[in-house]
Order: structure tokens, then C-alpha cells, then sequence
């Protein structure tokens, strides 16, 4: 909210520089996140010197000056009783306009030339004071210069008020902190009211239907004004504050609001039918349009201000366009209620509608308030717009709300802060706020109604910091902290599988995890997303439900700015839906992809090779490895997203944990990315839950191993793996190691056939082995490949 | 040849022999000095075959002596091929300039690396790590969290929705909820997790980031407490001239509130452009527990206080690494990754 500096200063007085009084603003809560400057515009406004005012020769009222305005000297025809030679005063030059209908311009006046107009307070419009011309004190303006520069120069804070302080929303609220800040009294401003004879209960009768939505309704009424454009202090004082000028009484409602922080609303009397306002809830489907000229449907749960027969104002949001003041307006009924914050709040969502006045009604307005709200407002109309006020307050206010009693004990406060605040502090600080305090143990303290905010002890335990200062409490830095053995063993995993990934030279990536229905569906159709009701754009409307499509999201991203060459790794949450109103189901993924050459820097001693699906593989068995987890396998099998001649399952002790393969290239084309990408996606939880972490210790062998190399031919369809499980089968507990080390298919070996090289180690734990040992061993697993497999040693 | 005349022969033999091994200057060198003397038709194999010419007396001595001189000279080759410098094993110069066979390297997200040190800070002032859903209910991240339904606060946050009931977490306090909700007193954790918010990105916010939440209930708990640990962190993590500072602030789930500001980490608080010349920038939110939520977790709250600090971890990212645009983490452009 846009506070202004000067504004203040009528309500509290205080000697500190605007950049001092912001600090301490923020310092108490009340965060000043901008400061700007205002410097009203009084273009061809000069300050000038009177040098001589003769009687004019052919009228006796009016005087004729000369008065020299720094570059030149005007003559100027005058009215004014005061004007008198040697006064420093305020001259509008030609061309100046001061008002609707106050344009400056050289004219004749009974037969003698005039060259501008020397300007009463009113004129300039700083007050209503029209009983002469301004005299300028010689010592604060010299002739020549601008008027107002420095007179009328203004400082705007922007001040991030909290939801919780309704009551600094104005500058009343704003200055009582201040008031706090530098123990000076506030000084409200007066709301006495010159009244007429006519009662305000002969224009107009209240009925609330609903009292909880409404517990007071406040009317004042005011007749014969005359709308027009405000003065130009009042103008400049809602302008500083970033709102439009709008016409006196309006700007008035809206300056009283800023001051008192009491919304107000200015009725049309004469459009308010039958003289009777009527409180009540809108009809279903009730059609209102608002005088920002939008129609709007209503529902049951909205409150309208009615006349007789129709809705003149959505309550605490907005006038009707049917009641608006406007230029032919001659009486005005003036609001000033208190409606539910609830109730305006849920009506301001659902419409759409973020006034000033919902702002204020939805954070809660005191009242206590609306009486001399209606008073200040009134009598500023009377004023300025030149009404008179009917006798009296119409005023309906079922059940009467009474301050908040609350206690304070200084021991609760000390145990909350961890320091004592002076006896003298904590009243001085409950004095400054309005918070009526009773000595004693514990101190009494009456809440005043503009703060809803403070409920419990805790809420005074804040006041007295917020104004004592933070900066009081000590920082203490020792502690007895109770020993624990807690860890969280599933963070620690994660956090494991991060180094072994980037010790496998892979980058960590952060995925978003808000994407499109048309990622999930490519590798999850069959899996219910988590949708998002009110999604920033379909991009981001589903929680993913695999990592996939965020990997590759980040592989497109660094394609697209060739970066080829990557290895990229995720752990995090994936979501699929439960049934409608319970919680997903969240799940802890590690997902990882290859895609370009296999060194992201070349070594000129080696040819590029690129990633293919066994270097993907490799990566899950070595992780595999690292975690002592036996037992895995990868088993072919389908998985939408995946090519499925390469799409892998990933078991491990028989539990499929995840999913290997090369990404199906329809599904990359919708990632706009041409190369080959490998993909594996494994389910944290469920691998933590397969691995044992207790490590057992076994004696390295003390005796040396026989090695023996076997190429074996086999048909091209037998698997290395069924050639393997014969080898295990046959060789018996000696053999200690058995390694693939070579596949070969061509000119040497017969076609249809390929050769396949194992590396077989033997080993006793109780004694060195012989090659006589090993020979039958090797003969018998030859024998049996031939006659299983039709295996043959290769020559 | 008689065995003197033999004997005389290896003195000559082995003279010639040490003065070639002097000049010895690569391995070529060595070869053929070694087929010189021990090759098939070298001298040493020369002088064996003349022992047929002994008789048995003294060819056992002839042989013993041949035997000795070929010892000695495999010895002393032995050890000039030992002693050559290495490098020039090989004939040609190594150009060592040439790039090494490198180990592809991985890196660790900076958020991670991050994390990584939060958590590490906390753990050693005795906070243990707790986690959450990051889709809640919306009992977790408002209400029990004294933020009821209708309440303005709500709109501090602007939420991502599944249903009325159940959000996107918008901040990882509902963690403290669910904790309290399932051990008594005393109470010490941080929370390190993912929140989303609807928010448009830009270069400050993210629809999605990272928070750590703290959490400290006991007996006996204040303000003092919540400065020091507070303190402590930001010495750990910027540097041990770093100040804190408390303002105050409101957050329905913590009474009192504040806001703390570290010392500017460009300026070190003297004031600049980055602190907009206060010499502090703002890091979060923190206070003491409101009793209000002690209600919602049945803890007495008469007998126990406690206090609350969230961090943006992407924000303490981007001042540690003076990264100026969140969306940076989250694009994985690994010449961006690369860096930390």
C-alpha cells in the first residue's frame, strides 16, 4: 500500500528523514519495499514580488499590480482585500489552468490590461480559504521560482502491509506505529459536523436481513452538494497514493478510506428507491452489474445493498452502476458498514474482483470505526462539495462488539524470547499501540476492535518484540542438544546413488516435475496422472509420472545447443493417482540417459564410439555391482516409449525394479531429437528394500588360480547366458570366475554360427591346484555344451 | 688355447667389454653390445666352443670362469639398461603436451551440492532429516498450520490445486505437522524438499523449487535459541563476519515472526547496489511456533515451546554461486551444470 510521507505528518509529528523513518518502519513489521519522490506540477505558477498596487481607476474594489516575477514584470488587475505593495505572493501566469473553470489568459478588465492572477489558497487549491491572496513568507520562497517546489515535494512509500494488520492500511494506522517509534501522541482529526435541522431518519430507513454478514450498517446523508472537480490538495493526496481522481465526493470517500481505513461508499440519493436500504443476501442467478460497467451473476452466498426494489452495491466490493454519484447528483447517502470478511472475501474470489474496499473488508474492518468514518467524510463533503448534513447517524448495529480482554504475563514473555523487556517498555509499547493494559500479574489488556489480529498472549508477546526489536535478543549459541541416533536412511540412499552415478561420470539434473498430459501419455498411458486443477498452461498440468520426459526435456535442451555428448542422471518423486480425494501415490525414481559418443572429450589415441544399448546396460550392472546386489537381470520386454526389439526389463532377485532401453525414436520425434537416447529408469524404494547392507568379511584365497580360455561355437540363436548356465553347471565349486570376453561372427567360423570366448578362473580355498585338477573339469563342459547345445571348441 | 691363454682373453674381452658399456647410451646400444658378446656367434659362445680343445681337468675351471664372464656381462648390461634414462627407451621425443586419456567426470546439481551443506550444518547442531509428500492435503498446508479456509493468508501463497482438498505443497512446512504429529518432544529436524507454487517463471520464481524447513520443540525453546542456530548457519555458510538480522514479520504459523536478512554477500554489509545500499538481503521466514499449532498436534503448549525457519535453497544458490536467474537450475544445459 502507498503510504505518503506528508500525509503522515498531519496525524503524528516526528523530525526523522524518510529513508531513517522507512527503516524503522520495516523494523517493526511494516516493510517499506520502495521509496519514491512526488513533486506536484505547478507549471507557470511563479513566486512574485508586488512593486506597486494602485486603486483601479474605474473600480473601487479592485487594485492594479505590478509584479515582478524574476525575468519580467506583469501587471496584474487584482480583487483581493489584503493585496498590498511589498507582498511576496503566488502569481498563475498565462496559459495556466487551475481549475475546470479557471484558465488564466490575458484579458482586459474594466478597460485595464491583465497578465495573470494573484492566487488565494483556495485558487491554488491547499485549503478553502478564499479571504485573500497567499502571502509567502520572504524568507522561505524567492522571486522567480517555481511555486511549491520544495513546499509541496512528497515522499511515497510503498509499505508491504502483512494480512494480518487490517489496521495499517491507512494512514491513521500507519502513523500510530510511528507514534510507537518516536512516543509521540496521535492526533486524530476532528469529525465535528456542522448538522442541519432535518433528521436522517426522514430520508432514509435501514434494514440488515442478516446480521452476521453484516453486523453494522452506518448512513450518513448530505443534500445539496454540488459535484464537481476536487481541489487540488485533495486531488494531489489521492493521486500520491496511485489512485484516479475521480469527482469531489468520490475522492473524498476514497481520501477517508486512506485516512481512517474505512471503506466508504457514496450513494446517488435520489437513485436509491423508496429511501430504504435493505441488507441481504443476492437471490441465485441475481444479475448485478457494478459500476465499472461488468455485469456479474450472483450467487447465495453474495451480500447486496438494496434500495426498495433492486441491488444498488455489491456489499464491501463495489458499487452499482444504478446508484453511481455523478455530475447531476444533488444528494448523497454515504455508507460506512461492516460487513463479514468471510463473506466479502469469497464473494471477491469468485467474481473475480480485487477492490480496495474488498481488500480492506476481507482482512477485517473495525466496527467501532464506521461512525467516525461517515463523520470525517461527511464533513469534508459539507466543505468541499458544499452540502448540508441531515441530523444524526442512521446507524443499525444489532449487537454490539466489544473489545478483546487478554493477559500478559512478563514470565511468558521472557520464556518466549529468552530476554526480559522492562516493565516500563512493555506499557510504554501497549500504550503507543491503543492496547489499554491494567498492571498486575498478569497485566490486563483490552484489545481495541481495529485489532482483530491479537487474540492470544502470544499475539502481545509479538507487539512488544515487534517495537522493543529483534536485535535485543542475544543469539545464543551453546544448546544441550539430546543425543540421537536417527538417520534417514532413505535421504542417505539417494544421496549414495548420486556419487555412484557421478562417479560413472554422469550430470544431475533437475527435472520440472509439472508436465504435459502429451509427455505423461508417451510412456505412461496406462498409468493415472496427478492433474493439476488450475495449471499455469497445459505444459505443465500433470505431475509426471515418470522422469523420462523431464530427461528428456534436458537432453532436447542441450541438442538444441549442441551439446551431443551426454550422460544425464534424476532422482526424484514420481506421482500416479489414487482414487479421487486421497493422496498419490509418491514414488523415489533414479532415471538416467545416454545419448551421442561415449567420451565427452575425444582422446586422440582412440577412435569415437558411440553409446549403444550394452553400454546401458554396463552401467546398470556396475551399479548393480557396487551395491553387492546379486541376481539381477535384464529380461526383453516391452515398455511404451521404448523400442521394443531393445526395451529391457530390470529384475533383481526376481522383483522387476525398472525399465532399460533405447527410447523409441516416434517418442523422441516429439522432443525434435534425431540421435539415439538410452534409457533406464529404476525405483529407488524398491531397490533400497532388495539391498543388504551388512557386509561380511571372507578370506581372500591364499592359493594361486589356473586360468583357461575357452572360444566356443555355437549356433547364432543360443545365448551367451545359456551357454554360461551349462559352463556353471559343469564346472563345480573350483571355479572361482567366469568372464565373457569376446563375440566374434565371420570369415573364421561357419555362418549362421558365432564364437564366443569365456575366461574361466579356478580356484581352492584349502590347496594349489594342478592343471591335472582342471582338464577333467574343462572336458566335461565341453562335453556337455556339444551334446546340449552343439557347442564345439574352436580350432 | 691353454687356460691362461683363456684367462688372458676374458681380461682383454672384458676390458673392451667395460669401455663399450661406457659409451652405452640407448637400448640399441645395449642389443648389440649383447649380440656382440652373447649372441649365438658372439665371443663368450667363441670361447665355449674352444673348451672342447681342454682337457676334462681344465675345462671344468675354463668353463667355470666362461661361465662367470657371461654372468658379468648380463649383470652389467642389466644395469645399464636399468640406469638409461627413461624416455629415451624410445627413440623419439614424447610430446607431452599431448591431452592425457581422461575419466569422464560427473557433477552434482548445485542445488544438490547445496542442499548437501545445509544439511550437513544442521546435522551437526543435532537436527535429524525428516521428509514429507509433496502432494498434500489441504489439512497439512494450511490449516493445521493455523491458516484456515477464508483466511487472507492463503493468498500469500498462490497454490496449485488437485482437488479442494489436496494441493501442491506451496512450502515444506506441513513436514512440521506430520512430524509432531508423530513423536513427542523433544523435537529437532529439518525438512529438505520440493514446493510449487503457481507462479509465472522468471528470473526470481520458479512454479517449482526447494525449501528447507527447520523445526525445534522442547521445553525451555526461545527466540535466543532461534537467533543462535540461525547465526551459526549463516557463519557455516558465507563466512564467519556474517551478521544476521531479525525483523519482524507474519506468518500464521509462527508468533512471533520475523524475517532475517543476512549481511550482503557482495558487499559484506557496507551497502551496494545488490542490497540496495542497506548492507542486507533478505533470506526468509523463521519464528517461534504459534501455540495454535501445538493445539492441532495435541502438545501442551504450557509446556513447550518451540521454533520454525524455512530457507529457499535456490535462493541461497544463487547468492553463494551469484547466479542471477533461478530458471538457469532447472534448463540442465550442462555447460551450466559443468560449473560447480
Amino acid at each position: 500500500m502507498k503510504i505518503s510521507v506528508q500525509w503522515l505528518k498531519e496525524y503524528i509529528s516526528f523530525k526523522m528523514s524518510p529513508v531513517e523513518l522507512a527503516d524503522r518502519l520495516t523494523m517493526v513489521g511494516l516493510e517499506v519495499e520502495e521509496i519514491s519522490s512526488v513533486k506536484p506540477g505547478y507549471d507557470g505558477i511563479l513566486v512574485g514580488d508586488i512593486l506597486e498596487a494602485r486603486k483601479h481607476p474605474s473600480a473601487d474594489k479592485l487594485k492594479v499590480c505590478k509584479v515582478d516575477v524574476g525575468d519580467k514584470v506583469l501587471q496584474i488587475v487584482c480583487g483581493a482585500p489584503n493585496v498590498q505593495e511589498g507582498q511576496r505572493v503566488v502569481v498563475a501566469t498565462t496559459g495556466v489552468t487551475l481549475s475546470e473553470n479557471m484558465h488564466i489568459e490575458e484579458k482586459i478588465i474594466r478597460g485595464i490590461q491583465s497578465e495573470g492572477m494573484i492566487c488565494s489558497e483556495r485558487e491554488l487549491g491547499l485549503s478553502n480559504n478564499h479571504d485573500g491572496v497567499l502571502v509567502l513568507e520572504k524568507k522561505k520562497y524567492s522571486v522567480g521560482n517555481t511555486f511549491g517546489d520544495s513546499q509541496k515535494s512528497d515522499m511515497i512509500f510503498e509499505v508491504n502491509v502483512t494480512p494480518n494488520r487490517p489496521d495499517c492500511l491507512c494512514h491513521l494506522g500507519i502513523a500510530r506505529e510511528v507514534g510507537v517509534i518516536v512516543t509521540n501522541p496521535l492526533k486524530k482529526p476532528d469529525d465535528l459536523i456542522k448538522e442541519t435541522d432535518s433528521s436522517v431518519n426522514d430520508y432514509v430507513q435501514i434494514e440488515i436481513k442478516n446480521p452476521i454478514a453484516c453486523p453494522r450498517y452506518s448512513v450518513r446523508i448530505i443534500r445539496d452538494v454540488k459535484i464537481g472537480q476536487s481541489p487540488k490538495w485533495l486531488k494531489e493526496r489521492i493521486e500520491s497514493v496511485g489512485l484516479r481522481s475521480i469527482n469531489n465526493v468520490v475522492d473524498i470517500t476514497n481520501y477517508v478510506m486512506y485516512e481512517t481505513g474505512h471503506p466508504l461508499h457514496a450513494f446517488d440519493y435520489d437513485l436509491v428507491q423508496g429511501g430504504k436500504i435493505v441488507v441481504r443476501k443476492a437471490d441465485k442467478k441475481e444479475k448485478f452489474t457494478t459500476l465499472n460497467n461488468e455485469e456479474h451473476t450472483l450467487c447465495n452466498d453474495d451480500l447486496l445493498i438494496c434500495d426498495e426494489d433492486r441491488g444498488i452495491a455489491l456489499a464491501g466490493i463495489m458499487g452499482g452502476l444504478n446508484s453511481e454519484v455523478s455530475e447531476k447528483t444533488r444528494h448523497i447517502l454515504l455508507e460506512s458498514a461492516c460487513f463479514n470478511s468471510l463473506m466479502i472475501r469469497k464473494t471477491a474470489k469468485r467474481l473475480g474482483i480485487n477492490s480496495d474496499a474488498s481488500q480492506r473488508f476481507e482482512r477485517g474492518i473495525d466496527p467501532n470505526n464506521t461512525v467516525y468514518a461517515a463523520n470525517r467524510a461527511a464533513k469534508l463533503i459539507a466543505e468541499i462539495a458544499g452540502g448540508h448534513v441531515a441530523k444524526g447517524v442512521g446507524d443499525v448495529y444489532p449487537s454490539k462488539i466489544l473489545p478483546e480482554n487478554l493477559t500478559l504475563s512478563l514470565r511468558k514473555l521472557k520464556a518466549v524470547l529468552g530476554i526480559e523487556v522492562p516493565k516500563e517498555k512493555v506499557f510504554s509499547i501497549l500504550r503507543g499501540l491503543e492496547l489499554q493494559a491494567e498492571d498486575g500479574d498478569p497485566i490486563r489488556v483490552k484489545v481495541p476492535t481495529f485489532r482483530p489480529d491479537l487474540k492470544k498472549e502470544i499475539d502481545l508477546v509479538e507487539e512488544i518484540i515487534r517495537h522493543y526489536g529483534y536485535d535485543k535478543i542475544e543469539s545464543k549459541v551453546f544448546s544441550s542438544v539430546p543425543l540421537s541416533f536417527q538417520t534417514n536412511a532413505k535421504q542417505d540412499f539417494s544421496e549414495e546413488l548420486k556419487n555412484v552415478f557421478i562417479g560413472f561420470g554422469f550430470y544431475e539434473t533437475l527435472g520440472n516435475s509439472l508436465v504435459s498430459e502429451k509427455h505423461v501419455s508417451s510412456f505412461t498411458p496406462d498409468k493415472k496422472p496427478v492433474v493439476v486443477e488450475n495449471p499455469l498452461s497445459p505444459e505443465t498440468a500433470c505431475m509426471r509420472t515418470m522422469l523420462m520426459p523431464c530427461l528428456l526435456d534436458a537432453v532436447q535442451w542441450n541438442k538444441n545447443r549442441s551439446q551431443q555428448n551426454l550422460r544425464l542422471f534424476e532422482i526424484g518423486q514420481v506421482f500416479w493417482a489414487k482414487d479421487k480425494g486421497s493422496l498419490p501415490e509418491e514414488s523415489l525414481f533414479i532415471g538416467g540417459v545416454l545419448s551421442g559418443a561415449t567420451r565427452i572429450k575425444p582422446f586422440w589415441n582412440e577412435k569415437i564410439d558411440f553409446f549403444n544399448l550394452f553400454h546401458l546396460k554396463g552401467i546398470i550392472s556396475t551399479l548393480f555391482e557396487h551395491l553387492h546386489m546379486d541376481g539381477y537381470q535384464f529380461r526383453l520386454e516391452p515398455h511404451i516409449g521404448f523400442q521394443s526389439a531393445t526395451c529391457m526389463s530390470v529384475h533383481c532377485q526376481d522383483t522387476k525394479i525398472g525399465i532399460s532401453g533405447e527410447i523409441d525414436p516416434s517418442i523422441l520425434k516429439k522432443w525434435d531429437i534425431r540421435d539415439p537416447v538410452f534409457g533406464f529408469e529404476i525405483s529407488v524404494d524398491v531397490l533400497q528394500s532388495l539391498i543388504t547392507r551388512k557386509r561380511r568379511y571372507s578370506p581372500i584365497p591364499k592359493f594361486p588360480s589356473i586360468d583357461r580360455d575357452l572360444s566356443i561355437v555355437v549356433d547364432e540363436s543360443i545365448t551367451a547366458s545359456e551357454v554360461e548356465k551349462i559352463i556353471f553347471k559343469n564346472a563345480g565349486e573350483m571355479l572361482s570366475k567366469l568372464e565373457l570376453f569376446d563375440l566374434y561372427q565371420g570369415k573364421q567360423i561357419p555362418d549362421g554360427k558365432k564364437s564366443i570366448s569365456f575366461s574361466l578362473t579356478f580356484q581352492s580355498p584349502v590347496r594349489t591346484l594342478q592343471e591335472e585338477d582342471v582338464d577333467p573339469i574343462i572336458a566335461s563342459i565341453l562335453k556337455t555344451l556339444e551334446s546340449c547345445l552343439g557347442a564345439s571348441l574352436r580350432s | 688355447m691353454s687356460l691362461s691363454g683363456l684367462k688372458e682373453k676374458i681380461l682383454t674381452l672384458e676390458k673392451e667389454f667395460v669401455d663399450e658399456c661406457d659409451k652405452i647410451q640407448s637400448i640399441p646400444d645395449i642389443q648389440s653390445i649383447h649380440v656382440k658378446y652373447l649372441g649365438r656367434k658372439g665371443q663368450v659362445a667363441q670361447l665355449f666352443k674352444s673348451l672342447g680343445s681342454f682337457q676334462d681337468a681344465d675345462r671344468r675351471v675354463a668353463g667355470k670362469e666362461l661361465n662367470q664372464f657371461k654372468n658379468r656381462i648380463e649383470t652389467g648390461l642389466a644395469e645399464k639398461k636399468e640406469n638409461l634414462p627413461r624416455g629415451e627407451n624410445k627413440r623419439q621425443v614424447l610430446d607431452t603436451t599431448l591431452p592425457g586419456n581422461t575419466v569422464p567426470i560427473g557433477r552434482l546439481h548445485p542445488i544438490t551440492t547445496v542442499l548437501r551443506e545445509i544439511k550437513s550444518c544442521f546435522s551437526n547442531m543435532g537436527f535429524a532429516v525428516a521428509q514429507g509428500p509433496e502432494v498434500e492435503t489441504e489439512y497439512y498446508n494450511f490449516e493445521a498450520l493455523n491458516i484456515p479456509k477464508g483466511h487472507p493468508a492463503r493468498d500469500m501463497q498462490d497454490t496449485l490445486f488437485i482437488d479442494e482438498n489436496i494441493v501442491l505443497r506451496t512450502h515444506t512446512s506441513p513436514v512440521q505437522i506430520r512430524v509432531m504429529e508423530s513423536q513427542s518432544p523433544p523435537i529437532r529436524i529439518i525438512a529438505p524438499g520440493r514446493c510449487y507454487r503457481r507462479d509465472t517463471p522468471d528470473s526470481t520464481h520458479s512454479p517449482f523449487f526447494h525449501q528447507v524447513e527447520g523445526l525445534c520443540v522442547d521445553e525451555g525453546i526461545s527466540f535466543s535459541d532461534l537467533k543462535g542456530v540461525i547465526l551459526v548457519f549463516a557463519k557455516r555458510m558465507f563466512g564467519s563476519d556474517m551478521k544476521i538480522r531479525f525483523r519482524p514479520s507474519f506468518f500464521p504459523f509462527t508468533e512471533p515472526s520475523a524475517e532475517y536478512d543476512f549481511s550482503c554477500l557482495i558487499c559484506r554489509g557496507k551497502g551496494c547496489r545488490v542490497c540496495k545500499g542497506t548492507g542486507w538481503i533478505e533470506i526468509s521466514g523463521a519464528g517461534m511456533v504459534n501455540p495454535a499449532v501445538f493445539r492441532y498436534v495435541n502438545y501442551d503448549p504450557d509446556k513447550y515451546t518451540g521454533y520454525a525457519f524455512g530457507m529457499g535453497v535456490e535462493r541461497l544458490a544463487m547468492l553463494l554461486y551469484e547466479v542471477n536467474d533461478i530458471r538457469l537450475f532447472y534448463e540442465n544445459d550442462i555447460r551450466f551444470l559443468d560449473q560447480f
